[in-house]
């Protein structure tokens, strides 16, 4: 009888170890994200770095992210089935100049602007190795609801789509990434990754 | 003619109508003797509203699949069974979509591709987009925006 009663507590715990590791997973991975999104904002509103030029925020800004996630995920995850039609060299290329697109548009985009609000909610576990997170953004009296999608890779958990108002940024860009392969190539896209960087205004017009 | 041949005839004709009217209703029926040349996959999403069984399934505008049925799982997501051909290939980065045919057409569920691992049949897509409510952006939006009142 004692045997069989250690054996169940024994069970018990190792149940309660395991969904306790996963709890602690998520909350886990809850901070980093808003810690890594404070830390992002910092960058553009905290008095320390208002000397900065928007170049030297935008390399801040990377570097704050780039310590907690990978970006080539997300952008690699965009481009798709289209990865193996560039060549190495372009596949290089390509991420380091959507990185730095991406980084314009967030500096340029807050600037002038007060600063959002980022309340981060509920963690829901959607498969095994994916975590969804909600999160809700003040910004000029307006509220938006973006999820983050995060999938545990070789690299840690990583983030590999954001869905902002039921668009995901991953499907969206995909669909303009497509259109584009359908009738261009890989140096092309390049062409145009540089020109749109090139330009002063980037905003939710700008398409590729 | 001898009773032997005729009852021989008459013999081989019921079976011809026998294997007519089998030949009939597996075709009617679907059924397939050596497995079935479709398989299912579920998408999960927050909202299927339009979905029903029967609607499209398409990739780049083409239809590939139907929708084989709509249901609630315990966490009240919309859960969605996609019927496809074996011969179209799938994988795991591959998203959801509800979308709609023009602005108040039919909705329909849109495949995009992604490029990662072979997605096994029953596999679950839980990268998935919702149909946009469009009454929801025109109260959030154009009419100044629900949540600024309740924030």
């Amino acid at each position: 009888m004692l045997k069989y009663l250690t054996k169940a507590i024994l069970l018990l715990s190792l149940i309660w170890g395991a969904s306790s590791v996963s709890v602690s997973a998520e909350e886990a991975q809850r901070a980093k994200l808003q810690g890594t999104i404070d830390a992002a904002l910092d960058v553009i509103y905290s008095d320390c770095c208002a000397s900065l030029s928007d170049e030297e925020k935008q390399a801040k800004v990377r570097q704050t992210i780039e310590a907690s996630y990978d970006l080539d995920v997300i952008i690699r995850r965009a481009i798709g089935r289209n990865w193996g039609v560039l060549s190495p060299r372009e596949q290089g290329e390509v991420l380091e100049l959507v990185k730095q697109l991406v980084l314009k548009a967030y500096v340029k985009g807050l600037k002038g602007k007060g600063r959002p609000q980022v309340t981060l909610g509920e963690v829901t576990t959607t498969s095994e190795g994916r975590m969804e997170i909600e999160s809700k953004i003040f910004l000029d009296g307006k509220t938006f609801y973006v999820l983050y999608r995060l999938r545990k890779m070789q690299s840690g958990w990583q983030i590999y789509d954001i869905v902002a108002e039921n668009v995901s940024v991953v499907s969206n860009y995909r669909e303009q990434l497509d259109d584009h392969f359908r009738k261009g190539t890989g140096a092309e896209l390049i062409t145009r990754l540089k020109e749109l960087l090139q330009q002063d205004e980037i905003n939710e017009d700008t398409k590729i | 003619m001898n009773n032997r041949s005729i009852e021989f005839f008459v013999g081989c004709f019921v079976l011809v109508g026998l294997a007519a009217v089998l030949y009939l209703a597996i075709q009617v029926g679907g059924a397939r003797f050596f497995g079935s040349d479709r398989y299912t996959i579920t998408a999960r999403f927050s909202s299927a509203s339009g979905v029903n069984p029967g609607s499209r399934v398409e990739i780049a505008g083409v239809r590939v699949g139907t929708v084989k049925e709509v249901v609630l799982n315990e966490r009240f997501d919309a859960i969605v069974t996609l019927e496809l051909p074996n011969s179209l290939e799938l994988d795991e980065d591959t998203i959801a979509s509800v979308k709609t045919a023009g602005l108040i057409g039919d909705r329909y569920i849109n495949l995009s591709p992604g490029g990662g691992m072979p997605m096994e049949p029953g596999y679950e897509i839980v990268d998935t987009e919702s149909a946009l409510d469009i009454e929801s952006l025109i109260s959030r939006f154009a009419l100044g925006g629900i949540d600024e009142k309740s924030e």
